[in-house]
């Protein structure tokens, strides 16, 4: 009996010893491939194109909860202008975006957004890398190949216009640019490109991608939330201005007003555009966000829209941009564009009008599908463009047409469009065309991410000469029955401000020490 | 095998004759029996043996004149002068107290005195005087470098516990919890019969990859004598919320204080015109109580029942437990069943079986925290209920005060903020003992266990939080997971001479399941998820996660003096890649009972001198799952298209965090009147495993990696003291105190920060963890009621943007420790417990005038605090037009020092309550009665885990986690 269990004890044992090195401990997570088995995926491609998508809208894994790509991109850029009041103090960080002297490389928005950017990149390179390897260059994967293409180059522009000097005001030769990656094994620590060795790569990518989208038609990715051959030199459009190429940003922004793929929206559309922009004639790409993504307290429209239903109401439209608008004046009823102007609301002293442009979509108040590129944009561009080579009567033509299409005349007897379009003497001695071009196109884009770069590539300074938290002694015991002088601090910031530049995050610095930290950080 | 032993002996023996020849026989002067291995020296010399089964001994004396020292375990020693004779018959005293308690170390057993590693035993008695449903209450302040923290008065939460120190960046810090042997388990605190804390690796050693943060052995209660017995408690009280320093504002308080918004920054003057239209005095017409509204006085009830008993063949114990807590803020509780059956099988006198189950069910509701922090946040301006005195919705009303438009006591309202947990679980124990030969048997520990739970959280569009519309979600989760231990284990004697050890095999893996699905536009009145209409999210996944392990231990002992274990264990996780997957965890540790040395016998002031060391390592790898693998993630979608996103680079490099321990001690009492037990360690982790910062622009900003390393090292005292123990009056007290020292090196020149918001923590070379990394503070200049900071050159300025960061400290606790004492006077007693933390540094001093964001309500200052009014005021709060929520400076840190009187119980016991056999016992009993502290604005139990939003230590700006409470019971035991 007891050698039945002596070799019994012994068996179970020897058992175990054995299965110690059979024992299968190689699990591979369910809810993710590796990359070995990516490779074998016959999806692969188009789920990593999609992927790339995704990190504009998606909080990342491990970041502050409500930092996440759009909300910054808007944040960044919008906050940094004119056209923003900031009425209510708040542990976000954003406050340092408004506040210029308190930004610092440490900040988590601003690491968020750049973080965010390279992981696009990042994914696009990898999609390139697929694309590449394979077997047939089917339209699919051109079609493919040129997103990616275009992805990562609207993430480098973003990039070098939020994290480097203008283009049009910086020694393109040895001012630096961003980090240049140039494909998915291009990972180890480098320093920053130039300017211009970041601009001729980021116009290189995208001739690229419109040479491999020209002439083809692919049904599977015929999307406004996929990026097109439109939005391709949409985006050259942009970047050559932002170059100083006039030229080249008229002859881009003709391709995509004349391709007939796009119409500016009309009067009548214009306040529900923003509810079903992925459908809008207008729209050249969007970033769709259907109701799951809705970020409720987290979203872009959370900052700026009244408060109540996940919105903290906190941002409005600034007395500058309302002044611009000709608030109080007959503007009010006519142009259709104060219909994103909400009823204001007193918050610390201070009167703030909130905005509806990310609102409305699934009848969600924090819920919108945000516009990247529409069409307007290109008659703006390429006015700019016109305005800088001189050509007043083509630069008052194009600001004209889109105005057209934004004034309702009908709300005052007896007026037509003609009496609110901009005739050859509102041009004179005080107001240039180009004044004239940015005024329209600020009342155009207000919270649409484009003023702050307007005021920075033309080297103007940015006045903000209203009151706000923006002001660091502003408190609500003060007198705020009149503007703040032009000698309070931050009411005049000169575009030479190095803070206006944002800071290289210090993740990025620290951990990579080729990589040099902006002027006055 | 004994043949060549007895012979080998025999021949020992002769070697030493020609001298006087002593025999006799040893026995017990209680019950005449002989003693068998009762020790025979002769004092002086090495010449010794031990007594045979039946008590008998010779031995030879150098000469007539030599003095004979008789000691066994468990009984007095015995000192007779031979004088010549040859014949010494001995009579020996049981010991009143009993040093061979058997104490379980997990994989085995050992005697007090066969321990040679830093281990703590607390018995149940000593352990549930708390009323609790987690065992971790119950042991704050009752084990030396046990520190742990209960920062949340929510029920059924569990507070942290952490030994000897944090040792990790990254990973996790708990100890592994080992129930009856297994690893895991579950367990109901009124089962349990000991519990004991494995504190360095001479014991922990044994648990290698599992046991960096030390190993609490957990043992259920089995039979002890033959009588059935029957034991019944109830324990039934009541609860408040401790608030004591954390009062908001009232009415007039907070209108006063908003006053002082509008004195001007220049003339220092108030504007009473522009306040009055600001705000005017009927704001003092409502002054609502928002906490009051939103707490109440909880219950807390707890009923437990066991019988047991045992017959030559098998042993029995059998409980129900139920546990219901109501907590202080309202729709909060948590209830709790838990069933076991513990049974053992002696089927011959070679084959023991034994056979435990638990079974455990819970549910637990709770609120979402950010009403904590609109509750806060609410102003007692504003009254909550519209002119027909319901409830109303800020958003809707006018005239609201409040910042945020938030009614946060809509969601209190039947039905319309839900939050539970249920949860049901089962753990399965099946052992078989096999005694191969005497010296040989085999053990095989088996345990399957599973466990299920479901979450559901809905509120309706009539709450208003800061989350919009409806909402509700479910989840699920499905866990299984086995383990089973078989082992060989071996104890031989020869002579003075112990060998003892096993050798075994143990493989553990778990498989997870979970599910989740949520959705809005919920219908009046209906809360399922069939019922919404819109915005479906579906999600699920599972895992597997497996280890296996070779374990070995030797012990040895030397005539129940000298003590070696030494012990090793490899394993093997599904943590790691193959190449790094394996890794080895040596130990060895010893002791040396010089109270059993005959030099020592009959020395009455120091009794029981034991020193131990101990050597060895541990690990830890519970960082989740394919950590080291390249992974595209799909739970996202794009356009309602599949979508991967990269989300983690391969890192194949991947390896344990590796602890080496040191560990020197001793313990003795002094003259029967007190227990001291010292211990000093030395720990070093190397390897750390860091989630660490990378470039971003290289695509990834984090990945795991082994870096740096962390030094651990303290000591820890325990008194025991018997103070009065002769007599109807008895007193004892213990006292504990440990001090640990946390240091990081082989960081260079890397520095790491960690954030939340501006708050900051840094690590590198020569600081301890988390320390705080901001903002220089300088007070509040007296001249412009500005605050002032230390800029890069040392001087004082009022800008922020330009002040210097310094290292200022960590919430890491050096010092602590805890008291108890009771006393008793015939069947009276009356225990008290407390303990105490010193030196640590907690980040939120709450300065009124940070918090007051116009408009919300505001912590009362404390009786420190001055508000700046004038020139020449020295205040510690400035003047409130310069305040600002952005500010992260020293000023906010403070010291977060505490002595908390954890308990205090009366009691009295009915000897012969109806019958000789029973017993019954009353008792009032207190839990957190009072706290002596200098945190203003905050319970000093501050969250230390890294897993949450806010960094180790830091208070969030706004108090919003739910207070601890106090307790008041009323504790019924009846046995029979």
């Amino acid at each position: 009996m007891k050698k039945i269990n002596c070799i019994l004890s012994f068996l179970i044992l020897a058992a175990g010893l054995l299965s110690f090195t059979g024992c299968n401990l190689d699990i591979a997570p369910s809810n993710s491939l590796t990359g070995d088995q990516m490779s074998e995926s016959p999806t692969g491609l188009e789920d990593i194109i999609n992927g790339c998508y995704t990190i504009f809208k998606d909080y990342q894994e491990d970041q502050e909860s409500n930092d996440w790509y759009l909300r910054q991109y808007y944040q960044m850029s919008d906050f940094s202008s004119d056209d923003v009041t900031y009425g209510h103090e708040t542990e976000d960080n954003l406050n340092m975006i408004f506040r210029y002297p308190e930004r610092t490389p440490a900040l988590d928005n601003i690491t968020t957004f750049w973080i965010n950017s390279y992981k696009l990149i990042y994914a696009a390179n990898v999609a390139l890398n697929v694309a590449d390897r394979a077997e047939e260059k089917t339209d699919l994967v051109k079609h493919i190949e040129g997103e990616a293409l275009f992805l990562k180059a609207f993430a480098m522009h973003n990039l070098v216009r939020l994290y480097a000097k203008p283009y049009t005001q910086a020694d393109v030769d040895t001012d630096p640019g961003i980090i240049i990656r140039e494909s998915m094994t291009d990972t180890d620590n480098k320093g920053r490109a130039s300017l211009k060795d970041t601009y001729d790569y980021i116009v290189n990518c995208l001739l690229e991608a419109e040479t491999d989208m020209e002439d083809i038609d692919v049904s599977e990715r015929d999307s406004k939330g996929f990026a097109s051959i439109g939005a391709v030199r949409a985006l050259l459009s942009r970047v050559y201005l932002y170059m100083g190429e006039w030229d080249k940003s008229i002859e881009y922004s003709t391709k995509v007003i004349d391709s007939g793929d796009y119409t500016l929206e009309t009067t009548d559309d214009i306040p529900d555009y923003i509810t079903d922009t992925k459908d809008a004639s207008e729209t050249i790409w969007c970033i769709i966000m259907n109701q799951t993504d809705d970020k409720q307290e987290g979203s872009i429209a959370s900052m700026i829209m009244t408060e109540g239903d996940g919105c903290w109401g906190e941002e409005g439209y600034s007395p500058s941009i309302l002044s611009d608008m000709g608030i109080g004046t007959d503007m009010e009823k006519v142009d259709v564009r104060f219909r994103f102007v909400q009823d204001p609301v007193i918050k610390n002293g201070l009167t703030l009008y909130p905005c509806s442009k990310f609102s409305g979509q699934d009848g969600s108040k924090t819920s919108s599908s945000p516009v990247m590129f529409r069409l307007s944009e290109m008659y703006f561009n390429r006015a700019e463009a016109y305005a800088h080579e001189g050509d007043e009567p083509d630069a008052l033509d194009d600001i004209n047409t889109v105005r057209a299409q934004r004034i309702d005349p009908s709300a005052i007897e007896g007026s037509t469009v003609e009496d609110f379009l901009y005739k050859t003497s509102d041009v004179n001695s005080s107001t240039t065309i180009l004044d004239l071009v940015l005024k329209e196109k600020r009342i155009e884009f207000a919270f649409e991410a484009q003023r702050f770069f307007d005021l920075r590539r033309n080297g103007m300074d940015i006045i903000r000469n209203y009151w706000g938290f923006h002001i660091l002694t502003y408190s609500v015991g003060q007198a705020v029955s009149k503007a703040p002088g032009l000698d309070v601090d931050q009411v005049v910031t000169k575009a030479s401000y190095s803070r206006l530049v944002f800071p290289i995050p210090s993740q990025e610095v620290n951990n990579n020490p080729s990589c040099v930290q902006n002027e006055g950080y | 095998m004994k043949k060549y032993l007895i012979i080998l002996m025999l021949f020992v023996t002769c070697n030493l004759s020609a001298q006087v020849s002593i025999k006799g026989t040893v026995t017990s002067a209680t019950d005449k029996e002989p003693i068998p291995g009762a020790s025979v020296v002769i004092k002086g010399t090495t010449i010794g043996t031990t007594t045979d089964i039946d008590g008998r001994y010779s031995i030879k004396a150098p000469d007539a004149q030599s003095i004979l020292v008789f000691s066994c375990i468990g009984y007095e020693d015995v000192l007779i002068p031979a004088d010549g004779k040859e014949l010494i018959n001995v009579a020996m005293n049981e010991k009143m107290e009993k040093l061979d308690d058997v104490v379980v170390m997990g994989y085995s057993n050992k005697t007090k005195n066969e321990i040679t590693s830093a281990v703590s035993v607390i018995s149940s008695d000593k352990l549930v005087d708390v009323t609790s449903q987690n065992i971790e209450s119950m042991l704050q302040g009752k084990v030396a470098g046990v520190s742990v923290v209960n920062s949340s008065g929510q029920p059924g939460s569990e507070p942290l516990v952490r030994i000897r120190g944090i040792s990790s960046m990254n990973a996790p810090q708990g100890p592994l919890y080992v129930v009856d042997g297994i690893i895991g388990g579950s367990y109901d605190p009124n089962d349990i019969e000991t519990l004991t804390v494995l504190k360095d690796a001479g014991s922990t050693g044994m648990y290698g990859a599992q046991a960096n943060g030390g190993v609490i052995v957990i043992t259920t209660k089995s039979a002890k004598s033959k009588k059935m017995t029957f034991n019944f408690k109830a324990n039934v009280g009541f609860t408040r919320p401790d608030f004591d320093r954390q009062k908001r504002m009232n009415s007039a308080e907070l209108y006063n204080y908003y006053r002082e918004y509008f004195r001007d920054p220049e003339t220092y003057m108030v504007d009473d015109v522009a306040f009055n239209n600001a705000i005017p005095k009927s704001v003092l017409n409502t002054d609502t109580d928002w906490r009051g509204l939103a707490f109440r006085t909880g219950t807390v009830q707890q009923y437990y029942f066991s019988l047991m008993g045992k017959s030559d063949r098998n042993s029995y114990y059998d409980s129900i437990s139920y546990f219901d807590e109501d907590g202080t803020m309202r729709n909060t509780g948590y209830k709790q069943v838990n069933v076991r059956s513990n049974n053992t099988f002696n089927l011959t006198d070679w084959l023991k079986i034994t056979s435990n189950i638990d079974i455990h069910g819970s549910t637990s509701s709770s609120m979402d925290s950010n009403l904590l922090y609109y509750l806060d946040e609410a102003l007692p301006w504003d009254s909550p209920y519209d002119e027909n005195g319901d409830l109303r919705k800020f958003s809707e009303s006018t005239g609201i005060w409040m910042r945020d438009k938030v009614n946060p006591l809509l969601a209190f309202e039947d039905n319309q903020l839900v939050n539970n947990v249920k949860s049901i679980g089962l753990d399965y124990d099946f052992s078989v003992d096999v005694k191969i030969t005497p010296w040989l048997s085999f053990n095989s520990q088996n345990r399957v266990s599973g466990s299920t739970d479901k979450t559901h959280y809905h509120r309706t569009t009539n709450v208003e939080t800061m989350e919009s519309g409806d909402f509700i979600q479910e989840s699920q989760t499905f866990v299984v997971s086995g383990i089973t231990t078989d082992m060989f284990k071996a104890k031989y004697n020869f002579g003075k001479h112990t060998v003892s050890g096993l050798f075994g095999y143990e493989a553990q893996r778990e498989y997870g399941e979970e599910m989740s699905a949520s959705g809005k536009g919920l219908p009046y009145g209906l809360y399922v998820l069939d019922v919404a209409s819109n915005t479906y999210v579906v999600g699920g996944s599972n895992y597997t996660n497996g280890m296996q392990s070779l374990i070995s231990q030797v012990n040895y002992d030397y005539g129940n003096k000298y003590f070696v274990t030494a012990s090793f264990r490899v394993d093997q996780s599904s943590t790691f890649d193959k190449a790094n997957r394996t890794a080895m965890f040596p130990s060895i540790s010893g002791s040396w009972v010089v109270g059993n040395e005959p030099f020592m016998a009959g020395n009455d002031l120091i009794k029981g001198l034991k020193l131990r060391a101990s050597w060895g390592k541990t690990g830890m790898k519970d960082i989740g799952a394919s950590k080291y693998l390249e992974k595209f993630a799909y739970s996202t979608q794009y356009d309602d298209n599949t979508s991967a996103v990269p989300t983690q680079m391969s890192n194949p490099n991947l390896k344990w965090e590796q602890t080496t321990q040191f560990n020197v001690g001793t313990s003795f009492s002094l003259a029967d009147r007190l227990d001291i037990d010292l211990n000093f360690y030395r720990n070093i982790t190397n390897n750390l495993l860091v989630y660490r910062d990378l470039p971003p622009s290289g695509g990834f900003d984090k990945q795991w990696q082994n870096f740096g390393s962390v030094l651990n090292t303290g000591f820890e005292t325990s008194l025991g003291a018997h103070i009065l123990k002769d007599g109807k009056l008895k007193w004892n007290a213990d006292f504990s105190i440990s001090y640990n020292y946390n240091r990081l090196f082989g960081f260079g020149d890397t520095v790491i920060y960690t954030s939340h918001y501006g708050v900051m923590q840094v690590y590198k070379e020569g600081c301890s963890l988390y320390t705080w990394y901001v903002k220089d503070y300088a007070g509040i200049d007296p001249e412009t009621g500005r605050r002032q900071f230390i800029d890069e050159n040392g001087d004082k300025t009022f800008d922020y943007a330009s002040a210097r960061y310094v290292e200022a400290g960590s919430p890491l606790i050096p010092w602590e420790g805890g008291i108890s004492t009771d006393i008793s006077y015939g069947n009276w007693k009356l225990c008290a417990t407390g303990n105490f933390v010193w030196g640590d540094v907690l980040y939120g001093r709450q300065r009124a005038s940070d918090l007051a964001i116009f408009v919300e309500n505001s912590l009362e200052p404390s009786s420190e605090d001055v508000i700046w009014k004038q020139p020449g005021d020295i205040a510690t709060i400035g003047l409130p037009a310069y305040a600002s929520s952005q500010i992260y400076d020293t000023g906010m840190l403070v010291r977060g020092d505490y002595f908390k009187v954890r308990n205090i119980t009366l009691s009295y016991t009915f000897d012969k309550f109806l019958h000789s056999d029973n017993k019954l016992t009353l008792a009032l009993s207190c839990d957190n009665l009072c706290t002596f502290t200098n945190v203003w604005g905050a319970d000093p139990e501050v969250n230390m885990s890294i897993d949450s939003d806010l960094l180790p230590g830091e208070i969030s700006t706004w108090e919003n986690r739910y207070p601890n409470n106090k307790q008041y019971v009323f504790q019924v035991n009846l046995t029979f």
